[in-house]
């Protein structure tokens, strides 16, 4: 496996990020609680642009609040801004808890969100609850910001009680349409569960008045306090289990840390870890979504064979779609993460060694590298978000959208690849974008050099069907 | 006095109806901490300025939040180079922002002159590097000194002011300070223009362009869109500023003819009458009788052009209403295209509009008119429950507050798809408000499952004969 | 490039900008550090908040920065207009001094 130096043109600038900052990750984990309200402690920019990304990529209303910091408040902090905020909310609005998330700036200028938030406490009565989140937007990325929110929930919430047998799963920021596979296969096996944090509702409302107000679906808040009486936790991403060590050291809660349920093996592995921590038994129908995701394999596998696959997004979403297109048959040949992670460095050079791949892995890289990347070792598709277009255009390859944001597109949050029903559809999906590219109309592979070999054909006379 | 509709008692006074009360409604204030505002920050307002000049490399200096969610807020295009479309930033890490991010920036500007050699590099501040001190603009001096690019620094911390338009000003003393007035053209015309105010969302420019050319006026450059740097830099030497109305432009138009002596008159392009008279103007400006004579011409061309293509869409629009929330200078200049397609305009409102804007959309409003400042996400939905018009115009955070109660969108921000300016674009404005308000799937929105089964169960209890009776089998050979 | 410190112990930045009476003076050179003196301050009435930090600017304003634990938004002001970039933390000497040099701008 190699280890480009993905930085020997490029040292200092971010070109063309594949990653965003905490708050925003903080807002996505919030998205999938019940009856809440989240506000970003900072200018106005932050909150309005990220409700843009999230917007578009959605298709539905995001609603997070802001605490329109201003030069004043630079200079005396933002305590006035933040008191008013949670006064203004509390008085017109009745969400069961409020999340309040720190921006960079409110981070540098040193604000204590939770002595503002005591503070405010101490002077008002029959508030909801109020969490802070600190989320400085100049270390990690977006990844980190939704395990810190999710620890910040339990870390604030979970109290102990009767123990329920449930399993907390900690998704990370997935796809709606994930989310509803995992809680389908949980279903499937009887699995009681606690889903942090559950979008599959919020984020892919009917067309109704209702989905205008705070949220009716998702995690409640009263599922966050019973999370210390489940007798498990998975995390689904490697990257966001810090809640659940959290509730193992204090509750001991036995947590399980990945991998992504991403193709056959994940997602066995991800069974298998249900089955530590509770007694399950394996239905048929099980069984059988199983024997389809393998049989769609084995129907796809002559398009995929060593088609080169080139991976961008969130660290265990693409250490998960490297192992499934390796899986598949295909060769990944770059995959990029924005985020700088040995847990993800570490699991590429896993995957690689076990399946005989030796993609260019780039940690922390933005999409200029993975561009220079591919120009390297090629690609015949890319995976990855809406960002990856003009990527995909200038190379002529068709780019597989998965991800976050994806706006021009419709139905982002229907695009599931998780467990074996999603990951049916991924491979699916995939072939047939790579026929739609690759072969023609009668289902002909279009080979580059038919033209030339036409030309010199011409000299012979046409052969007649008969 | 009745609130227009349910909300915070301070936030009442921003909300008006015409001929009633209030004769503006209270403007340009903070947005209400808590609440979902609608508005940006200075660091976007001085983004959408620049950003659409082609040449030009835009790197934002702080954490990689602001880069990330902005890098593609403009839907500006080009004919040329894309290198405006690169999202470049800094990146600022923990260490930047205890010891200073000023190294780290002076690498980035030699690393991207090094790789893309651009027209200029506009170097945004941030936040944070506002709060951390960093001293952009002599990394900018410097930087260009060793590597002669234009690297020029835009001090657009976002939390400088409440509403964007600072933003918009200080992308403008960008241009002001350090690009117009640097480049002698070869050679100048009588009829030099610049464009001030257009920044080609979905190629808007491109339907105005060629009706200016056709005219005879020599168009120096454009403020900003699809415009090269260096043409900018020529920008001083014009006869004439025409100016699209915004906040922005109205500010370099004003600075420009104070400092060089260049008039400006207010120019729109949106809807038939407003392009003809913007076209008439330039030529009456130069009074030039062959290129009066030309621009009657290309007027009576364009309006032929327009009239038997917009009939049927204005057959379904006329008398339905429209709403609009937008930017200051639409919410009036789009109330007279409306009614050109047969549209009654029931509400105007602007994110950050300023008291000018409120005079002018009062002046361009029938009574009755709700007129609306800063409305969050809560008040745009009691406003379109309670006033229910058959389209809303907004931007892409409004769309889906609106879907969602079945009321049809349409997008006039830098989402858009379809240019809108001139004649052609006419054209395609009426095909998209048709294209929204018409839709059939708004007619399926207000049923719902139980409703139509309750029907069909009435139904049923009736005698079937009566039912096949009153459908037409003519012609059909199959008895039923 | 010099960089100033201000510490009791020579080990962590722990003084304020104000209250300190002394500071360390690194030099760079090379990309080396390397400590060049200390400078102390003649001793002042502790109750004239103003002359305090006055007098420890007068002692660093050869520097390009310096690493306090504390320092007030007047003191900064006055530094920024210098040219000189404050630094508030508190952590290991060496390691702050090496990682400003990192940052510095010649």
């Amino acid at each position: 496996m190699s280890h480009d130096n993905c930085h020997h043109d490029k040292k200092f600038a971010v070109i063309n990020p594949s990653k965003i900052c905490q708050p925003m990750g903080a807002v996505q984990a919030l998205l999938g609680v019940k009856d809440t309200i989240p506000i970003i402690h900072g200018s106005q920019g932050c909150s309005t642009y990220m409700r843009f990304q999230l917007t578009r990529h959605f298709r539905e209303p995001i609603e997070v609040a802001s605490t329109s910091l201003s030069e004043k408040t630079v200079i005396y902090g933002g305590e006035f801004n933040l008191m008013k905020a949670l006064k203004n909310i509390t008085e017109k609005q009745t969400p069961r808890m409020i999340a309040v998330a720190s921006s960079c700036l409110t981070e540098t200028i040193g604000d204590d969100m939770v002595g503002i938030i005591e503070k405010f406490k101490d002077a008002n009565q029959d508030l909801p609850i109020i969490i802070p989140v600190s989320t400085p937007s100049y270390t990690e990325s977006h990844v980190e910001g939704y395990n810190r929110t999710i620890k910040a929930l339990v870390e604030h919430l979970a109290t102990k009680s009767v123990p329920t047998g449930k399993i907390n799963i900690i998704t990370g920021n997935l796809c709606p349409a994930d989310v509803t596979r995992v809680k389908d296969i949980l279903k499937t096996l009887k699995c009681d569960n606690i889903i942090l944090t559950d979008t599959s509702e919020n984020l892919d409302g009917p067309l109704t008045e209702d989905t205008l107000s705070l949220y009716e679906g998702g995690t409640s808040v009263d599922e966050i306090e019973d999370t210390a009486n489940s007798m498990g936790t998975i995390a689904l991403s490697k990257h966001v289990n810090s809640a659940g060590a959290y509730l193992e050291k204090k509750f001991g809660i036995e947590s399980i840390s990945g991998p992504l349920p991403a193709g056959m093996e994940n997602t066995d592995e991800f069974i298998k870890s249900l089955c530590t921590l509770g007694d399950y038994e394996i239905p048929d129908s099980l069984e059988k979504d199983r024997g389809r995701l393998l049989d769609a394999m084995v129907d796809a596998h002559s398009y995929n064979y060593h088609r080169k696959v080139a991976i961008f997004g969130d660290p265990d979403f693409v250490s998960g779609m490297t192992r499934f297109t390796a899986e598949m048959g295909m060769i990944p040949s770059v995959v990029c993460t924005g985020t700088e992670s040995k847990i993800f460095t570490n699991d590429m050079n896993l995957i690689s060694h076990e399946k005989g791949i030796s993609p260019v892995v780039l940690a922390g890289g933005d999409l200029y590298d993975m561009h220079r990347a591919i120009k390297k070792t090629g690609a015949d598709i890319l995976i990855g978000n809406s960002y990856g277009a003009s990527m995909a255009k200038e190379e002529n390859i068709p780019l597989f959208r998965v991800g976050f944001p994806i706006f021009d597109r419709l139905g982002a949050q229907r695009i599931s690849t998780l467990g074996y029903k999603g990951g049916i559809e991924f491979v699916d999906r995939l072939t047939n974008t790579l026929l739609d590219f690759y072969y023609d109309e009668a289902g002909y592979e279009i080979i580059e050099e038919e033209t030339d070999v036409e030309k010199t054909l011409n000299t012979y006379p046409v052969m007649e069907e008969i | 006095m009745e609130p227009v509709i349910e909300t915070f008692e301070s936030r009442k006074k921003h909300m008006c109806v015409k001929g009633e009360g209030l004769s503006i409604p209270v403007c340009d204030k903070a947005s209400m901490p808590g609440t979902v505002t609608q508005r940006t920050c200075v660091y976007g307002g001085a983004r959408i300025v620049l950003m659409p000049i082609t040449d030009s490399i835009h790197l934002v200096h702080g954490p990689i939040g602001c880069a990330a969610c902005t890098w593609d807020i403009r839907g500006s295009k080009s004919s040329r180079e894309d290198l405006y479309k690169k999202g470049c930033s800094t990146d600022l890490q923990e260490k930047d922002i205890i010891f200073g991010g000023e190294k780290k920036l002076f690498e980035t500007v030699m690393e991207l002159n090094r790789l893309y050699n651009p027209g200029a590099i506009f170097v945004y501040a941030t936040c944070v590097a506002g709060v951390i001190g960093d001293d952009i603009k002599a990394v900018c001096k410097k930087s260009q000194e060793i590597t002669g690019c234009r690297v020029i620094p835009v001090q657009s911390e976002g939390f400088q002011d409440h509403n964007k338009t600072k933003g918009h000003w200080i992308g403008g003393d960008a241009l002001l300070d350090y690009v117009i007035g640097t480049r002698e053209p070869e050679e100048t015309t009588p009829f030099d223009i610049n464009i001030v105010g257009e920044f080609n969302v979905a190629g808007d420019l491109w339907g105005i362009k060629p009706l200016l050319e056709e005219m005879g006026v020599n168009i120096i450059s454009t403020m900003s869109g699809d415009s090269h740097v260096e043409e900018i830099a020529q920008a001083h030497r014009a006869k004439l500023n025409i100016v699209q109305c915004q906040k922005s432009s109205n500010y370099v138009a004003k600075k420009m003819e104070k400092k060089y002596g260049i008039p400006f008159i207010k120019v729109n392009f949106f809807g038939l009458g407003q392009t003809v008279n913007s076209l008439r103007e330039i030529a009456d400006f130069f009074g030039d009788e062959e290129m009066i004579e030309r621009t009657e011409k290309i007027i009576e061309k364009g309006l032929n052009g327009v009239q038997d293509e917009i009939l049927d869409y204005k057959k379904r629009l006329t008398g339905k209403t429209v709403a609009l929330y937008v930017g200051g200078n639409k919410a009036w200049s789009l109330v007279r295209a409306f009614e050109e397609v047969g549209m009654d305009v029931i509400m105007s409102g602007t994110k950050n509009g300023i008291r000018e804007d409120y005079e002018r959309i009062k002046e361009t409003v029938r009574d009755g008119t709700i007129i609306v400042d800063d409305a969050n996400s809560t008040e745009l939905a009691r406003l379109l429950k309670k006033y229910r018009p058959n389209l809303l115009i907004s931007g892409a955070k409004e769309k889906y507050i609106s879907l969602k109660l079945g009321i049809p969108f349409c997008d006039f921000n830098h989402d858009r798809i379809s240019a809108f300016a001139g004649f052609k674009g006419f054209i395609s404005f009426a095909k998209e408000v048709d294209a929204s308000v018409s839709s059939p799937v708004f007619n399926l929105t207000s049923t719902s499952l139980s409703d139509n089964l309750t029907l069909k169960d009435n139904l049923k209890t009736e005698n079937p004969l009566d039912n096949i009776s009153s459908t037409n089998l003519g012609g059909d050979q199959h008895v039923p | 490039m010099k960089i100033a410190a201000a510490t009791t112990d020579g080990k962590l930045i722990d003084l304020h900008f104000g209250d300190a009476n002394r500071f360390l003076i690194f030099k760079i050179e090379d990309g080396e550090v390397k400590f060049l003196e200390i400078r102390e301050k003649t001793p002042i009435p502790v109750n004239d908040h103003q002359e305090r930090w006055v007098a420890s600017i007068d002692l660093i304003e050869d520097c390009k920065a310096v690493l306090c634990s504390k320092i007030g938004e007047e003191p900064t002001i006055e530094l920024r207009k210098m040219g000189i970039k404050p630094i508030q933390l508190d952590c290991d000497v060496k390691e702050a001094v090496k990682e400003c040099s990192n940052h510095l701008l010649n």
